[in-house]
């Protein structure tokens, strides 16, 4: 979030390296390198291999016509120019503003460095590339992410660091895969294929086992969040969630309309704030002739099929979302209907369904009518009547890496097709390129319990290390009863991952008021907590859009050079300003935190710490309500007075802590109206808010706004943290913060909170302007 | 998921096995290492103790089983494992194929068996474990639940094969 938000790509940068192999020829030795039309071009025998720039910080190894695996249809990278060709006797060199690729022509060695001229990757073997083999070597201690991330009941290691053997495929249920990796010492691998098999060997990368010749390859430069933008450009962005899915989402087995009522009810009397109820089996005509699961069961909810279910949730502020399953009922209207246009998954058999015992059969969503279908007239109006969000369940069950971003595909594309509201969907797996159709995923059917929710965490930032930046799981468990400890614990977890949302089995009940009193009090704080954070949430579901980087990031993500955090999953950043460290041991009595360098705040108790060590801090094993939060220097963050759900009230008013550091620090503010997708035509609201010390005082900085939206927020009161104002030019000075809060004007003054002293500015949204607060 | 579901549904019956059908199915065989590691597996698996008793009686079925998910690359492994079933309910053995879900395993070879772990009693007279499925090679995991029911002779049968 440190640049200025600009229009996702206006800013496509471009550099590359083309690689191109015509059939696969013996290979001789004495290669022709050759600079040309902005890359090299090296031909041996039948062999031509081409390097181009396709950004600045991206070189294309380009095989043959660009095969779409994970590459964007809708945006292939174009070659630019790079800054600099020589063609020499030696080498062909060719610089880009991220890297210096350099072909030596004694050698037909490939070597990528830094412009600086720092090593980063070098093929020398470029003749395994006929055989469907890249082999690329790099320091040994180079540590590597991402290529995969773990199944649902996979024994996990603590770990986000990858070796030896690892293959890309999207995989078994909570799977994430992506033929990517990267490393933290500036470089990423990025092969457009599905699956990929890579070999990690001390310093040498390998990557074959691709499904053809065919193949196109991405060596991209720069710090992880800039590899991550070109990873982000090249694979396609996330479209942004609607804004209710910053929110808290209690999905539910087992229940009818008058417990879904009632639930929410209690949620609202209880001032629990929630978003969205998700329904399992139970919505639908599961195993039902006449398009069953695609229509409202009327028996369990009768006002479902009139619209008038949804008329009551509305009311309340309460979003609702359907399991959607790959499979149909062989036996009927629909199932002859696939039979006929020959939609089912040719390998795999009908068999009996678990939950109806009727003989189902899947789908295959590779096939474009059966994603025209999908989305047909009967769930067209489930969608109108309700059901405005997908969970898609079991796509993973056919061993097939394509069918599940294939079936949200066919959702996503349905959608928008048909209306202007935004796509929200889960899944139990994820492959890059999937991101495109709006899709989060799941991490599956876990077990409840301690040992598996802190399973979690490098479940949750592996799946963040290649790519999947919205990321859920079934808070509380799937499997099992979670003790009332557990349960608080894992509500504080789940507040602060992407996707925030709780689940269990049949006849298992998920709400806070069902753990007792303890637990429902924590709970209800970290729910609260949340929704306080909205602001800041949200502005990083449009980064995940507009850049690529996303809110959760692992500590390596954002500390790159701290050796202490290569492998961490015990923190990880909940955006650029904050770090936590949710409690997953039950019991606790202390926790052991390490905190990068730098200066840290304690979230709740307002106590500093020096980063570059761990820290011990006590754990309430009684109440269960301390999440050990951290605020990093130099933070800005953006918060909402409490509300019960999101755009229950106008936003008139966004706090804004500050904690200056000595260099300066950025926040982009962002926000739309949070429902259709008018911010890719400019409907939207950004404003960079800066800040930095400036001896004893501070210097807070509201840059040009962009977008075109109106929204209805009119000022930011922003919070100076260790900052004692006499005086701030261009504004009038309050009493105190009271008095500021009740003038509808701009203005200053001076107090005391959490932190201690703070000096407050009430200051204009959407106007610039640098204000200084002199001590 | 909702293995709860697939015992409520099966709890009571009890019905004669139909016959065996595990020779007719073209599977590559185990080799002697993986046979060892299946019946280490089986012997080391962490069982309660007061599941001991219930997991002996069920091994003459376990064994078998679990060899031949091991190397059948089907969808319809249960159609060869009949007599292993409870019986009336083939048609609701949902199963996934534990090397579909491998990339680069050799299909010509048995996938290996590296532990069976979360062994339970939900109900009285069923007992679900899990196995963890691996290939050496590509050094890909499946990992897959198994639900069994006592039948009235002490004998165990199958009611979810592998989901």
């Amino acid at each position: 979030m440190g640049q200025p938000v600009v229009r996702r790509y206006l800013t496509v940068i471009a550099a590359g390296l083309i690689l191109t192999l015509l059939a696969a020829p013996s290979i001789r030795a004495d290669p022709t390198a050759r600079g040309v039309d902005g890359g090299i071009s090296v031909t041996r025998e039948r062999q031509t291999i081409t390097l181009r720039p396709v950004a600045a910080n991206v070189l294309q190894v380009h095989v043959r016509p660009p095969a779409a695996f994970v590459i964007d249809p809708h945006s292939q990278p174009k070659p630019v120019t790079p800054d600099k060709l020589e063609d020499t006797a030696q080498a062909v060199a060719l610089r880009a503003p991220g890297f210096v690729a350099r072909w030596d022509k004694a050698t037909g060695t490939l070597n990528l460095t830094t412009p600086a001229g720092q090593p980063l990757l070098t093929q020398a073997d470029t003749a395994s590339l006929a055989s469907g083999r890249i082999v690329l070597t790099h320091a040994a201690s180079d540590p590597i992410y991402g290529i995969r991330g773990y199944f649902a009941t996979e024994p996990s290691q603590a770990g986000l660091l990858r070796h030896g053997v690892q293959v890309a495929k999207s995989g078994e249920q909570g799977y994430a895969g992506a033929p990517f990796a990267w490393s933290t010492a500036g470089f990423g691998v990025l092969v457009d294929a599905r699956p990929a098999r890579f070999n990690l060997d001390g310093g040498t990368l390998t990557v074959d086992g691709f499904p053809s010749s065919d193949f196109t390859y991405y060596l991209i430069t720069g710090t992880p969040p800039e590899i991550f933008s070109a990873l982000s450009r090249l694979s396609g962005p996330a479209p942004i969630f609607p804004k209710w899915a910053m929110g808290f989402i209690n999905s539910q087995f087992g229940i009818d309309q008058a417990e879904l009522l009632d639930i929410v009810k209690t949620y609202r009397q209880k001032q629990i704030p929630i978003d969205n109820m998700t329904l399992d089996f139970d919505w639908k005509g599961w195993s039902e002739d006449n398009y069953g699961e695609f229509r409202w069961n009327d028996r369990k909810f009768p006002d479902g099929p009139s619209g008038r279910l949804k008329t009551q949730l509305d009311a309340q502020g309460i979003k609702l979302a359907g399991i959607m399953k790959p499979r149909i009922l062989v036996d009927s209207v629909q199932g002859r209907y696939a039979t006929d246009h020959h939609l089912w998954f040719d390998a795999k058999p009908a068999l009996g369904d678990y939950f109806s015992l009727k003989m189902v059969r899947d789908l295959d969503f590779n096939k474009p009518d059966t994603r025209r279908w999908f989305f047909n007239d009967t769930l067209k109006h489930s969608f109108d009547t309700g059901i405005v969000g997908w969970w898609n369940d079991e796509a993973d069950d056919t061993g097939d890496d394509y069918q599940f971003m294939n079936m949200q595909r066919s959702l996503y594309e349905g959608q928008r097709a048909y209306s202007k509201l935004r796509v929200w969907s889960l899944n139990r797996n994820f492959y890059l390129g999937s991101q495109r159709y709006a899709y989060g995923m799941w991490s599956g059917d876990i077990d409840t319990g301690f040992d598996s929710m802190a399973s979690q965490r490098e479940r949750m930032l592996s799946a963040i290390s290649l790519g999947e930046w919205k990321w859920g799981m079934d808070g509380g468990g799937f499997v099992g009863r979670p003790s009332d400890e557990n349960y608080a614990r894992w509500i504080e977890f789940g507040a602060f991952t992407p996707i925030f949302r709780v689940h269990g089995s049949l006849a298992e009940k998920r709400q806070p008021w069902r753990y007792g009193p303890v637990a429902e009090a924590a709970a209800t704080r970290a729910i609260r907590l949340r929704y306080a954070l909205i602001p800041y949430i949200y502005s990083y579901e449009h980064a995940t859009y507009d850049s690529g980087v996303g809110l959760v990031r692992p500590l390596p993500f954002e500390f790159p050079t701290d050796a202490n955090v290569r492998n961490a999953v015990d923190s990880w950043m909940f955006g650029q300003y904050l770090l936590v460290s949710p409690v997953v041991t039950g019991g606790q009595i202390g926790k052991q935190v390490y905190l990068p360098k730098g200066r840290w705040t304690g979230y709740f108790d307002g106590k500093e710490y020096e980063g570059g060590r761990s820290v011990n801090l006590s754990v309430d094993a009684k109440n269960w309500s301390d999440i050990p939060l951290f605020i990093r220097e130099g933070a800005i963050i953006p918060s909402q007075a409490p509300v019960q759900y999101v755009g229950q009230t106008p936003l008139l008013t966004v706090n804004v802590d500050v904690f200056p550091a000595d260099g300066e620090s950025h926040f982009n503010y962002y926000d739309d109206n949070g429902t259709n997708y008018n911010y890719e035509k400019g409907e939207y609201f950004a404003q960079t808010l800066s800040t930095h010390r400036s001896g004893k005082g501070a210097v807070f900085t509201t840059g040009p706004r962009s977008g075109k939206y109106k929204l209805p927020l009119k000022y930011y009161l922003v919070k100076m943290h260790g900052v004692t104002g006499k005086s701030v030019a261009g504004v009038a000075q309050r009493k105190d913060e009271d008095a500021l809060r009740a003038t509808d004007g701009p203005g200053w003054a001076t107090g005391k909170d959490t932190y201690g002293e703070v000096t407050y500015l009430k200051l204009p949204a959407g106007h610039p302007g640098s204000w200084a607060v002199q001590p | 998921m909702v293995f709860a579901v697939v015992l409520a549904l099966l709890a009571g019956h009890d019905i004669t096995a139909l016959a065996a059908d595990t020779t007719a199915a073209p599977t590559p065989k185990p080799t002697k290492l993986q046979t060892d590691e299946l019946h280490q597996a089986l012997e080391q698996a962490p069982v309660p103790e007061n599941l001991k008793g219930s997991w002996q009686e069920a091994q003459p079925a376990i064994e078998p089983v679990v060899s031949f998910l091991a190397c059948y690359p089907g969808w319809d492994a249960w159609t060869h494992l009949a007599q292993y079933q409870v019986p009336g309910f083939s048609g609701s053995t949902y199963y996934l194929s534990a090397i579909s879900s491998t990339r680069y395993h050799d299909p010509g070879k048995c996938m290996s068996i590296r532990h069976i772990h979360s062994v339970k009693q939900r109900p009285d007279g069923t007992l679900t474990f899990r196995v963890l499925f691996y290939d050496v090679d590509s050094n890909e995991e499946a990992d897959r639940t198994f639900g069994m029911l006592r039948q009235a002779n002490s004998s165990w049968l199958f009611a979810r094969g592998g989901f």
